[in-house]
């Protein structure tokens, strides 16, 4: 993963993905042929591949005969592939599956307004010289202001909210300071920083060439910032709501250029083919929530997976949950652990309980890390079970929150 | 009266609502070309329907997928060279009476329209071409020596211009469809399912005398070629590019630019005439017999017909490699994963750092850009070859590759650590191969628990450009795996060459002994830049001190002293090649400097260097060195080794000796190969002369016993007709 506009920006989404793919692909040993399906997460499709799943398949050198599919839960939708797969798997519409997430924020373009669009368009269309003329003159400049994709990707067309201000709505409700959200922030570039430099990310990250003139490998993520002080970031200004917010570029997550890949097949399967699975997916579930309150997505999901699958909080041993912003996360700690909540949200009678933030983000999250919405996903179960095996431990919870007001979490299981 | 048909046609004919398709289909062959009978039977297809009232217009067309017509059937212009203006003429006659015929021609070309085929299309009026890959359009006859014998030269210009057809007759490269549009070459570039249509379509419009107009040439050249200087200018260039592509050895390319501007006015009688007396010189001439005498050893070589030469090797099927891995990235791992990338195969590069792997992709993505830059390929297809290619620094990252390639540093241990390594994680099937140019191949065998999987591969460097691989099977290499090694330098556009597993194998065990030998004149008071002069006439790409520049002078001294530890005293490495890769900062090429002084593409003597090489005791003999001894000490020291190579069967026969050395070496290609040369000296001649310079310069010189077994016998290196 690299910040948007650094090493990748040359590197477009199917690119990223495809080697993603391939890499996964190659380390499981699973013969190319036999892939059933390829599906991947991807949100802000790129105008030149067009269901990036398939384009991300071919060039990842799979089959031509494999077909793809592109999911779109926003940022969920890394997980969504994954679901998508294992949903297919238990109905028999498939044994093996590569699924992942793929974004490169990088390059997500600026819109020419619809206006231009038709002006273009009468243009085109005059034939004589009169219509020409009459065209060219109804241009104005204000056709040319751009519209910024990425800016409207990240506001709720509903509440009519920038997500930053649905972090704000809860830091408020929650009564969240901005020191605690800098200092979750710190925690987390801290966190990822040491990861980074004691190796616990090996085997999880693969370097891959920046394209386009394979100048350089890139063989680290290069969101994490080793000395991050509090100073530093409380010298942010709030970038949402600028007169009384607390949510800076700082305490959220950064816009990143990513991909990730697994391969997922039935337990059974595995077993015949003699393969060391990474860990399994026990159950996993998808809530929904007010638009402006997006960010307590986590709790919604976690509270209708445990329904769903009888496990508790307290069989958690280890929660992967993105940081899409400081206060969110915060906000999500506080409600996991209320009972008022449980009872006015979640329509139980006592809370879910309370994260432990020893054996939470242990390698930090999104805030250090980037979160390039159509991948994290992925990223989040993938390392939620590397960290479970890392811990010795059996059971953990990747969950984060969608834009939208949706909230997704995943049952794992290592191996 | 009518013409008695051949027994089996190759043509077949039938007219319907005025339209007659002639339809080219020779009988039990993949391909049509054009030979002798063909042309008799054409000629009398031609007459028939130019006397029929019924017919308006003509198609020409080939019933076989992927070729038009790929040209005159060079088998029998080889067994006939001494003829080729009779049959040149019979050719003419018969595209002369298509051009005459009264009504409208049109060729549809799906496919290579090559030579001959070429210009069958253009004795139509028009053309009408498939926008396939596949379709290729081209006039490659100067690649062989010889020149468009059809009246090629008489109607292209008429056709695409000048320059364009220039260019086409002198490089000998095709065009595609696309292309062929562009220049008028052809009038139509449909897709294949709309070819017939729009042949259908035209003809309709031709027979209702409703042409339809054709395209101008661009203004450029209009201009330029209207005038007189504008096609002196032309004419001054392209014998200018003539003369710096080895012009002089080569007379095919400055007859043709002779005859195309001849041929530019007066009648098409006295053209045609021209033509088919210069294909008469050219064919019957040493050159065109050796070119074409190389393009079947090429073909041989592609079709591994000289399997049979191998043991084992017949019987094995082939094999296709669908993932492969080189271990090494380096420049040279880089290369040869490009060459798998170029040709749609799935390769890892595998080193122990990512620097390491970096440097491959970059030396890979290297030779891409320079094809985009000469417009070969598009961004597009640059990423997705580039996308073949992927990086590691584990085993877990190779996938389960078919064949595996190692091109780590030249160190037998560490090439030995490697390979050990690697074997355990490959397939039972896989082919392990080294691309070792100097090590053995049986020691290296060795090491691992499957040296059935085990050969060696080498590629010459820079293995992009170079067409050859030597093969070089180990004692226990399973023959399945020789295959499998020979199918997949195929499958990367490479020739491979069987080698026996001896110190240099073949291309190296012959050029160091010449390298040596030039290194020794020059001690001897020859000055360098003389002795590749005099090469460099003789025909090599370059003088064997530039090409010491190029492969580096360290480099020529390591594998001097190996072959010399193999080959005892006769190879042994003159004094003056320690002391030449003693100074480290004149190595070649790769320093800047070595015997010359590169500044970009210029390249001055390096006056420093000649102390350096008559230092030694073999300084000052002071006899001034004849431009004969200069030529032969040099060229018979090759032969020599040569003999004893075939004798000691490190190949299977002359025939591949004489070609490795050409695509490997760069070994004068009109000259027709190492051996041809020496045959054309004359076996005594060269014992006699290697046993003069025995007597007088040392016995390194000493005649191959093959040689004199070959006087004794009254035998040629290749004996045997061909």
């Amino acid at each position: 993963m690299a910040k948007a506009g650094t090493v990748f920006k040359d590197t477009p989404a199917d690119d990223l993905g495809a080697m993603a793919v391939r890499e996964a692909v190659a380390r499981s040993g699973i013969p190319a042929e036999e892939i059933d399906e390829v599906i991947m997460g991807n949100v802000a499709q790129p105008a030149h591949a067009a269901n990036i799943a398939r384009v991300i398949a071919l060039k990842a050198g799979l089959p031509q005969r494999i077909p793809a599919v592109t999911v779109h839960r926003n940022c969920a939708s890394g997980m969504e592939a994954i679901t998508t797969a294992a949903v297919k798997i238990m109905a028999g519409y498939g044994k093996i599956f590569v699924s992942g997430g793929v974004e490169s924020m990088s390059n997500i373009p600026l819109l020419f307004p619809r206006e231009y669009a038709d002006w273009a368009q009468r243009m085109a269309r005059a034939k004589t010289f009169p219509a020409r003329l009459g065209a060219l003159l109804s241009f104005r400049l204000r056709m040319l202001k751009p519209e910024i994709a990425l800016m409207e990707g990240l506001t709720d067309p509903v509440s009519g909210l920038i997500m930053g201000l649905t972090a704000e709505n809860l830091a408020r409700e929650f009564h969240i300071t901005r020191e605690e959200q800098d200092a979750f922030a710190r925690e987390s570039h801290i966190r990822a920083a040491a990861a980074l430099k004691d190796g616990s990310l090996n085997g999880e990250v693969v370097p891959v060439p920046a394209y386009p003139d394979f100048t350089r490998i890139v063989e680290k993520d290069n969101g994490p910032r080793e000395n991050q002080s509090m100073e530093a970031l409380a010298r942010l200004k709030p970038y949402f709501d600028k007169r009384n917010g607390t949510v800076t570029a700082g305490n959220s997550s950064q816009i990143t250029d990513g991909a990730a890949a697994v391969v997922l097949m039935a337990e059974d399967e595995a077993r015949t083919r003699g393969i060391e699975p990474l860990g399994y997916l026990r159950d996993f579930a998808y809530a929904s929530l007010e638009p402006e309150r997006m960010g307590l997505g986590p709790v919604y999901a976690s509270s209708l997976l445990f329904a769903r699958s009888g496990a508790r909080m307290s069989d958690i041993q280890y929660v992967e949950i993105n940081e899409a912003f400081a206060a969110q996360v915060l906000a999500c700690r506080i409600a996991y652990d209320s009972d008022a909540f449980a009872r006015k949200f979640l329509g139980i009678d006592c809370k879910l309980g309370a994260m432990d933030p020893g054996a939470t983000n242990a390698q930090g999250g999104a805030i250090a890390l980037g979160h390039p919405v159509g991948m994290t996903g992925t990223r989040l179960v993938i390392h939620c079970l590397r960290e479970l095996k890392r811990r010795n431990k059996n059971v953990g919870l990747a969950t984060l929150c969608v834009g939208g007001g949706q909230g997704a979490a995943l049952l794992l299981e290592a191996a | 009266m009518a013409v008695e048909k051949p027994r089996v046609s190759a043509f077949n004919v039938e007219v319907k609502d005025g339209v007659a398709r002639l339809v080219f289909d020779l009988p039990g062959e993949k391909i049509n070309v054009l030979r002798s009978s063909v042309l008799e039977e054409l000629s009398g297809v031609i007459a028939r329907l130019g006397a029929d009232r019924e017919v308006k217009c003509l198609l020409v067309e080939s019933a076989k997928p992927g070729v038009f017509v790929a040209g005159a059937d060079l088998k029998e212009l080889a067994a006939v060279a001494d003829r080729a203006s009779e049959v040149a003429g019979r050719g003419q006659e018969v595209m002369n009476a298509i051009e005459d015929l009264p009504f409208p021609t049109i060729a549809v070309i799906d496919g290579a329209a090559l030579g001959g085929g070429l210009e069958l299309a253009l004795a139509c009026r028009w053309r009408l071409a498939s926008d396939e890959p596949s379709t290729s359009l081209g006039l490659p006859e100067t690649t062989l020596g010889i020149i468009p014998g059809f009246g090629g030269t008489y109607r292209l210009p008429r056709t695409v211009g000048l320059s364009q057809a220039l260019r086409m007759i002198l490089t000998g490269r095709p065009v595609d469809a696309r292309r062929a549009l562009k220049m008028g070459l052809v009038d139509g570039c449909h897709p294949r399912g709309f070819l017939e249509d729009k042949a259908r379509e035209l003809a309709a419009r031709l027979t209702a005398g409703k042409p339809p107009e054709r395209r101008r040439r661009p203004l450029s050249v209009r201009i330029v070629e209207g005038n007189p200087v504008g096609r002196a200018v032309i004419f001054r260039q392209a014998r200018k590019d003539v003369l710096s592509k080895g012009g002089a050895h080569y007379p095919a390319p400055g007859e043709a630019i002779a005859l195309v501007r001849k041929n530019r006015r007066g009648s098409r009688d006295a053209a045609m005439r021209r033509e088919s007396e210069a294909i008469g010189r050219l064919a019957a001439g040493p050159v065109a017999r050796n070119l074409i005498s190389i393009f079947f050893m090429r073909e041989e070589a592609k079709k591994l017909s000289w399997k049979g030469a191998h043991p084992g090797l017949e019987a094995s099927p082939s094999r296709k490699i669908s993932r492969a891995a080189v271990l090494g990235a380096g420049v040279m791992g880089g290369k040869i994963a490009w060459l798998f990338s170029k040709a749609d195969i799935p390769v890892v590069m595998k080193d122990i750092s990512w620097d390491a792997v970096q440097k491959g992709f970059e030396s890979a993505y290297g030779v891409y850009k320079e094809l985009g830059s000469k417009g070969r390929l598009d961004a597009r297809q640059v990423n997705l070859k580039m996308h073949m290619i992927s990086g590691a620094v584990d085993y877990g990252g190779l996938g389960s590759p078919d064949l595996v390639i190692e091109a780590v540093v030249e160190n037998l241990a560490v090439k030995k650590k490697v390979l050990a390594e690697v074997e355990g994680r490959m397939g039972s099937r896989a082919i392990l191969a080294s691309n070792t140019s100097s090590l053995s191949i049986t020691e290296m065998a060795g090491a691992l628990s499957r040296p059935d999987r085990f050969l060696g591969m080498h590629f010459f460097n820079p293995p992009n450009l170079m067409p050859l691989v030597e093969i070089v099977p180990g004692p226990g290499t399973d023959p399945e795996a020789v295959n499998g090694a020979c199918q997949a330098a195929l499958a990367l556009g490479k020739i491979p060459i069987v080698a026996a597993d001896r110190p240099g194998f073949l291309v190296n065990r012959l050029l160091l002994p010449y390298l040596n030998e030039c290194v020794r004149l020059a001690e001897e008071g020859a000055d360098f830049t003389e002795v590749d002069r005099i090469l460099h006439g003789f025909g090599w790409p370059m003088g064997p001190f530039r090409l010491l520049d190029e492969i580096g002078l360290d480099v020529g001294r390591e594998v001097a002293r190996i072959l010399h530890a193999a080959y005892g005293p006769r190879a042994e490495p003159p004094a003056a090649m320690e002391r030449l890769a003693g100074r480290k900062d004149m190595l070649g090429r790769k320093t800047g400097k070595g015997f010359y002084v590169y500044k970009g593409k210029k390249a001055a003597p390096n006056h420093e260097i000649r102390a350096l090489l008559a230092a030694g005791d073999g300084a000052g003999r002071g006899a001034r060195l004849s431009p004969r001894d200069i030529l032969h000490r040099p060229l018979l020291m090759m032969v020599n080794e040569a003999a004893r190579a075939l004798q000691e069967k490190a190949v299977s026969g002359p025939r591949e000796l004489d070609l490795a050395l050409i695509l490997g070496a760069g070994f004068p290609p009109f000259r027709g190969g190492l051996l041809r040369y020496a045959d054309e000296m004359g076996s005594t001649r060269v014992r006699d002369t290697l046993a003069e310079y025995n007597e007088r310069l040392g016995e390194r010189f000493s005649p191959a016993p093959l040689l004199e077994s070959m006087i004794h016998d009254g035998k040629k290196f290749h004996d045997g007709a061909d």
